[in-house]
């Protein structure tokens, strides 16, 4: 298997789009993050954890996207088959690939949210804390970026087009969802926007979760129940067909 | 050793394969041929395990390829030279390929310089061409040194130098020992190179052995002459029981007798030669015989000069009202 993770990894470092994916991922929240830091004389004491939460989510949708990629790059260039000739054992490659593409989220998000409570915390004037919350929603942005990555991978899997996997991965929580609230709303059925997979998980990475839904910890798992729902549909479809 | 058994394998209602069986010895190049749509590609595919087969089995020296934890060892193969990612550079689509089963960037180095691509090695694959492909395609299939090659049409794209240099490549593995298959629908190249040959049309096997089998099998012979008297040399050869065709103004095709007959004949009758020599016709004349009932897809021969490619144009020798054509079907 580490032969597996290691070939895989390869793969992700050696494609200058992820590497675009990842300084866009880590620079945005980072700047917006320092720049409200510096320039902000008005923040109150959680604000500050908000600020970078918020600009964090940004950068787990891009990783969503390079764990995306990875997959439907493999189908649509066709290094799936020699992958599958290299590995014939689909769920070897396969793994690795998961394995990776959470590493690279886990790793990335952790840094960003570390790097950013760091030095925002250091610059400003005004001060600031991890209470109510607001910890608790920097580590929830953490895990909602791995289970984005676990969406975009299993969407990939699914779908194997790149354009058209990106578009649900981005488009399913930033309109999809949107729209069916709205629709949940106006039928009056408020109480089944909670099931609404996106929102829930999205509570994790609030310092003040929708008192309507699960709450972080039961949305966050909701949230990835329907992720691994998604995944293990793609990987078996993916051992199951032809390559 | 490569054993092939019974391997089916449908596409919803289109059977691509079958219930195909054949065998590829170690130490020849063994020529993979067949019409478009023969199923050659899908039955390597299979062989790999990319392709789920409905039925049947593939060993490689009596081992099932989907229980090799290390197959770049044992079986290179190469079906598609697109099969890479255009923003990678070519070294390091061979990394990721070598380190899949943990060789190391050393050999990756080796078979750069082995298939030339050394100097071109960290430029990006979209700039290679199609020849510059198949050679990084062949690296590939050399990472792991293995005893059994597996080619899908492997010329494709190459200059003559790159086919006469995949040519000898390939006849150097097999002279090692190895097994080598490669497909191919370049049938000259596979008449310099293969040893044996497996034919299929339409998922079955129609022939398989050694090529010169293969051209007896399904090619004509003829007798060509060339005299000063080609009139009355013609009548004496039919009143020996040939057949002949004009040919030229002083040559004659002459089927049904022996080249060593023709010249006995000439001798008693004190018939002066220019030339006397024995004619087969070529590998590609004796595959479109052999699969003329299995192309898929035929040019029209009322349809104007291209339709001197089909089958139907290239499957008659000059004299084929005298041809007795070849036993049809499956040996």
């Amino acid at each position: 298997m580490i032969a597996a993770i290691r070939s895989e990894w390869i793969k992700v470092s050696t494609i200058t789009v992820t590497w675009v994916l990842v300084v866009v991922a880590v620079a945005f929240p980072l700047v917006v993050t320092i720049l409200t830091a510096a320039l902000a004389d008005d923040l109150d004491r959680g604000d500050l954890a908000d600020v970078l939460a918020g600009t964090t989510l940004v950068s787990a949708m891009l990783l969503g996207v390079v764990a995306c990629l990875s997959i439907t790059n493999e189908f649509s260039h066709g290094t799936i088959r020699p992958t599958f000739a290299a590995l014939p054992d689909r769920w070897r490659p396969l793994s690795a690939k998961l394995i990776v593409q959470v590493a690279i989220a886990l790793v990335l998000a952790a840094l960003i949210v570390g790097v950013g409570w760091v030095v925002g915390a250091a610059i400003t004037s005004r001060p600031t804390s991890l209470d109510d919350g607001a910890g608790a929603a920097l580590v929830g942005v953490v895990v909602l970026a791995v289970g984005l990555a676990l969406l975009g991978y299993g969407l990939g899997l699914l779908i194997r087009n790149s354009a058209a996997a990106i578009c649900v991965l981005l488009l399913w929580p930033l309109i999809g969802e949107g729209i069916i609230a709205g629709l949940l709303t106006v039928i009056g059925a408020d109480s089944a926007v909670r099931f609404l997979p996106y929102s829930a998980g999205f509570n994790m990475a609030v310092s003040e979760p929708d008192p309507d839904s699960f709450g972080r910890v039961a949305g966050g798992i909701y949230f990835f129940v329907w992720v691994a729902a998604i995944v293990a549909a793609g990987l078996v479809r993916t051992h199951r067909r032809d390559a | 050793m490569i054993e092939i058994r019974g391997l089916t394998k449908r596409f919803g209602t289109v059977l691509a394969v079958d219930d195909l069986s054949f065998d590829v010895h170690p130490g020849r190049v063994t020529g993979f041929l067949g019409p478009n749509g023969s199923g050659k590609s899908t039955t390597m595919r299979c062989m790999l395990g990319l392709d789920r087969a409905e039925r049947g089995t593939v060993s490689f020296d009596g081992r099932q390829f989907t229980s090799m934890r290390t197959p770049l060892f044992e079986v290179g193969a190469l079906l598609d030279a697109g099969y890479v990612h255009p923003a990678r550079s070519g070294r390091n689509h061979l990394r990721w390929l070598a380190a899949t089963n943990g060789v190391g960037s050393a050999r990756v180095d080796e078979v750069l310089a082995l298939v030339g691509l050394t100097e071109v090695a960290k430029r990006k694959v979209r700039g290679y061409s199609l020849g510059m492909r198949q050679r990084l395609g062949l690296a590939g299939v050399l990472l792991g040194d293995p005893g059994t090659v597996i080619l899908d049409e492997p010329g494709n794209g190459l200059d003559p130098e790159g086919i006469r240099w995949i040519r000898d490549v390939l006849v150097h593995l097999a002279r090692q020992g190895r097994t080598v298959l490669v497909s191919s629908h370049l049938l000259s190249e596979i008449a310099l190179m293969a040893d044996d040959l497996v034919v299929i049309g339409r998922g079955r096997l129609i022939e398989q052995g050694a090529v010169s089998q293969f051209i007896d099998r399904y090619s004509t012979r003829w007798v060509r002459v060339r005299t000063p008297q080609p009139a009355a040399f013609a009548e004496q050869l039919r009143q020996a029981g040939g057949t002949y065709e004009p040919s030229g103004a002083d040559g004659i095709e002459v089927h049904g007798l022996t080249i060593e007959q023709v010249g006995e004949m000439a001798a008693r009758g004190g018939v002066v030669l220019h030339e006397l020599s024995s004619q087969t016709e070529s590998l590609e004349d004796a595959f479109l015989r052999a699969t003329a009932d299995v192309q898929e897809y035929r040019s029209d021969p009322a349809a104007g000069p291209s339709s001197t490619a089909g089958p139907s144009a290239a499957a008659g020798p000059p004299s084929a009202s005298s041809f007795a054509p070849p036993p049809a079907g499956p040996s």
